[in-house]
């Protein structure tokens, strides 16, 4: 008979998983451990946190990494990606310190403001669905699991990343910088200090979602949540472009700018505050800045808690959509209507009208295209009515900048129509009598360009008659061609799914390869360029323009017609 | 005579090291309700997901309308309508989008699907969800959805895994009169369930499944010839039990007192 120790062992490794043994997950549960006490003290249920979140973890370690990605296999390449370019502009930042060896103020309230911009854009574009994930809420919300300590986990799941692409910047910057500016500052204080301004991104944007929560209440939350993420967003990418021109901040920027007082109340510079201590200027401004930053990170996180301790799991429970569902029944609506000009059978249709009705409902869609297309817009308009406040050439250049600029949404919108929570329904296809899925996935396809540039070019080219007048209509009418030309030919070339297919957190399942959509990005960055530059040349005459116009239709008509040749390049499996 | 409507000849279906199916022989003649069932674990499902041909790596011949479901599976799935059990299905659809969607996939005219869907939902109490997604539906509701959604194309064969489940009384009793009709009509129904005294009173024909190969078979009056009487329920048990005595029931109920 064995001993009593030996059957103990057996049974531990039988209920152990493979992932326990993982390098990252004990790093996170060692961290978590170690801050046992301040969790408790902040009203925390360690014991339910700390499982959760291993849970989530172990989830992640097996799906890829959530927030960054609808989980559809290579994801990991797109982290991979964004720590890359953290530690490219963290070596940029390094530069400065260089470059300004006798200036460690500004550089450190720079290179901190940089990475504090990066990671508010980080979070409010993709990350920040971490926090409002409602995926496991039907697992959760029937076990007592604290609203404030659910929000905690989501917290600090969000600071994993967080952390991780803050190290990578602040040990880039500091290769280079710690040559020209006080080491002991640089090695010791600075790393603090970009943390503790990491922490206060991830408490200052969950303060946003919890305020809402607080305010609306739990059944409107997960809507609001999403109009806030498309709000911030959209002010993020335009408010540059807006708030200067904005007639009473007229002569104000230039004067705020050069305010000490506003100084004082920006984040970035208490944390240069603290830089300076380590440096040795211990005045009283410097000493205010270090206890700023010390305590408002903390202040932050310990609000967005206390707000998020009642209705948080309930706010979750909620639908994400944009608004509600149309009472529609059978009637067509416009986009439908659309799409039956645009298909040419059955299955197409089908597909078109899965994916229309999909994609103004799906959380992950929504989540993760609809902030950047709208933002995309925004930015755009925001870029015209510049434009149009410029004499001379700005015309010329804003209508097809505007138009063409969309073209950045439709890799984002292709990307995450891929998953979906319920991507196990593609049971419904596999059991249709089609001879493959390509013609219901082209016409899929068909519906995502439509809803990811067409109807944006639309309101575009709607807004841009608006502003610069019916006399640029041929104008505006031929950059709507070139960008259309544009968005069809880039088509075929990312790596397309059969939308909404793949379960969300589902790895190992036959996929296309995902790294086109990234390393599409620059093609079209210089298609961008090129459409403004042949849109500038033709537009030099109006009878060239005209031309133009009529003798780009049969490309756009060859264009949409080569789409029919779209073929699903994997095996779709019930 | 015509050939029967599924054929079944010598099916074998492995999972890695576990063998579901161990040699299926089975034939189920056009206009029958075949009841077709098994403990947990019998291969049921992945009988009909063989038949229906959403599984196609398997040992063994088999045909369905007289198609096989891995060379001709746009044939197959043209003629047969199938309600998987514990369907997954897109939530955010509403019922009309749902609806559409499946009936152009089987290269419906939208006048027929919206014809024939209102009629379906209007009898089984719906109508007024048309505009509501599925993701808003009782259990009950989405078990009449997927019904619609499988007969809406009229198919000849139906695959049903546990179609009642979820049904009111009132549902339940109308969707086993309706099976019959449509049996009596020629249609061929291949009925997966655990509800015993269901597939009883419904089915024409049992099969009995038990460790991958057919336990029994025939009407419930052959096989209660050959087990000597009593319902289905203790014929099933007598085939397939690996013994619930109650020395398992002592150890559940301790496992429960185990506090330390």
């Amino acid at each position: 008979m064995p001993s009593t120790t030996r059957v103990k062992a057996r049974v531990d490794k039988r209920w152990r998983s493979r992932s326990d043994s993982s390098l990252f997950l004990a790093t996170v549960l060692w961290v978590v451990d170690k801050l046992r006490r301040p969790l408790i003290w902040a009203g925390i249920d360690f014991g339910v946190f700390r499982e959760v979140l291993r849970t989530k973890f172990l989830i992640e370690l097996r799906t890829g990494p959530m927030g960054i990605s609808p989980n559809l296999g290579n994801m990991d390449f797109a982290l991979a990606l964004t720590i890359l370019a953290f530690a490219m502009l963290g070596l940029l930042a390094g530069l400065g310190g260089v470059l300004l060896p006798d200036s460690p103020m500004i550089w450190a309230g720079g290179s901190i403001a940089v990475l504090m911009g990066l990671l508010a854009a980080m979070l409010l574009t993709h990350h920040v669905s971490i926090l409002v994930d409602a995926t496991d809420i039907e697992v959760i919300s029937p076990h007592p699991v604290p609203d404030a300590t659910l929000f905690a986990t989501r917290l600090a799941h969000l600071f994993v990343y967080v952390g991780v692409l803050s190290s990578v910047y602040v040990a880039a910057a500091m290769l280079l910088a710690v040559f020209r500016q006080p080491p002991l500052a640089v090695l010791c204080v600075y790393p603090l200090a970009c943390m503790l301004a990491a922490l206060l991104v991830v408490g200052a944007t969950a303060l946003l979602f919890t305020v809402i929560l607080r305010v609306f209440g739990a059944a409107m939350y997960q809507r609001l949540a999403l109009w806030l993420q498309i709000g911030v967003t959209s002010f993020m990418l335009a408010g540059g472009q807006i708030v200067p021109r904005l007639r009473f901040m007229e002569g104000h920027v230039e004067a705020l700018a050069s305010d000490p007082r506003v100084h004082a109340v920006l984040p970035p510079v208490h944390f240069a505050g603290l830089y300076m201590l380590a440096t040795g200027e211990f005045t009283t401004r410097n000493l205010v800045y270090a206890a700023l930053a010390l305590t408002l990170p903390f202040v932050a996180l310990w609000t967005t808690l206390r707000l998020a301790s009642r209705h948080f799991v309930a706010g979750l429970s909620g639908q994400v959509e944009l608004g509600p569902t149309p009472k529609r029944g059978f009637r067509l609506g416009l986009v439908s209507r659309l799409g039956q000009r645009l298909t040419s059978s059955r299955a197409e249709r089908a597909g078109f009208d899965f994916v229309c009705a999909m994609a103004t409902r799906e959380a992950l869609f929504l989540k993760m295209a609809l902030p950047q297309v709208i933002g995309f817009q925004v930015m755009a308009l925001a870029m015209a009515w510049n434009f149009s406040r410029d004499d001379g050439f700005g015309d010329k250049i804003a209508v097809p900048l505007v138009m063409a600029f969309l073209l950045m949404g439709l890799p984002q919108v292709v990307a995450a129509a891929g998953g979906s929570k319920d991507g196990s329904a593609r049971w419904l296809f596999c059991a249709s009598p089609l001879e493959t899925v390509d013609e219901a996935f082209r016409g899929a396809t068909k519906g995502l360009v439509c809803l990811g540039v067409v109807l944006p070019m639309i309101v575009s080219a709607t807004v841009l008659l608006l502003i610069f007048g019916f006399g640029h209509a041929l104008g505006i009418l031929l950059a709507f061609e070139l960008t259309l030309v544009a968005a069809l030919y880039f088509t075929p070339g990312l790596s397309l799914y059969l939308p909404f297919t793949f379960t969300v957190g589902a790895r190992g399942r036959k996929a296309p390869d995902v790294r086109p959509n990234f390393l599409i990005v620059f093609g079209l960055i210089f298609a961008i360029f090129g459409l403004v530059l042949v849109h500038v040349l033709v537009t030099l005459h109006v009878a060239v323009t005209a031309i133009a116009v009529l003798a780009l239709v049969p490309l756009v008509v060859s264009r949409f017609r080569a789409l029919a040749k779209l073929r699903l390049t994997y095996e779709l499996e019930a | 005579m015509g050939s029967p409507a599924i054929e079944i000849r010598g099916l074998k279906k492995s999972f890695v090291t576990l063998e579901v199916l161990r040699g299926i022989d089975l034939d189920v003649e056009a206009g029958t309700i075949l009841g077709y069932i098994g403990p947990n674990g019998a291969g049921k499902s992945t009988t009909v997901k063989i038949l229906t041909g959403l599984m196609t790596e398997f040992e063994g011949d088999v045909r369905v309308a007289g198609f096989d479901p891995v060379a001709d599976p746009v044939e197959v799935k043209q003629r047969i309508g199938y309600v998987p059990e514990n369907a997954i299905l897109y939530e955010s659809l509403t019922l009309a989008e749902h609806l559409l969607f499946i009936g152009r996939l089987h290269g419906m005219e939208d006048d027929l699907i919206r014809r024939r869907a209102e009629v379906f939902l209007e009898v089984f109490e719906l109508s007024s969800r048309l505009s509501m997604r599925i993701g808003t539906l009782s259990k009950g509701m989405r078990q009449k959805l997927l019904l619609t959604s499988a007969l809406l194309h009229d198919p000849r064969i139906l695959f049903l895994d546990e179609p009642l489940s979820g049904l009111d009384v009132n549902a339940s009793i109308l969707i086993k009169d309706f099976l019959r009709r449509l049996a009596d009509e020629g249609r061929t129904i291949f009925y997966c369930s655990h509800v015993m005294d269901v597939v009883e009173r419904v089915c024409d024909r049992i099969t009995i499944l038990a460790d991958g190969v057919i336990a029994a078979q025939g009407t419930f009056d052959e096989l209660q010839a050959a087990r000597g009487g009593g319902s289905l329920e203790r014929i099933f048990a007598e085939l397939t039990s690996t013994g619930a005595d109650d020395r398992q029931l002592d150890r559940l109920i301790d496992a429960l007192h185990d506090a330390s």
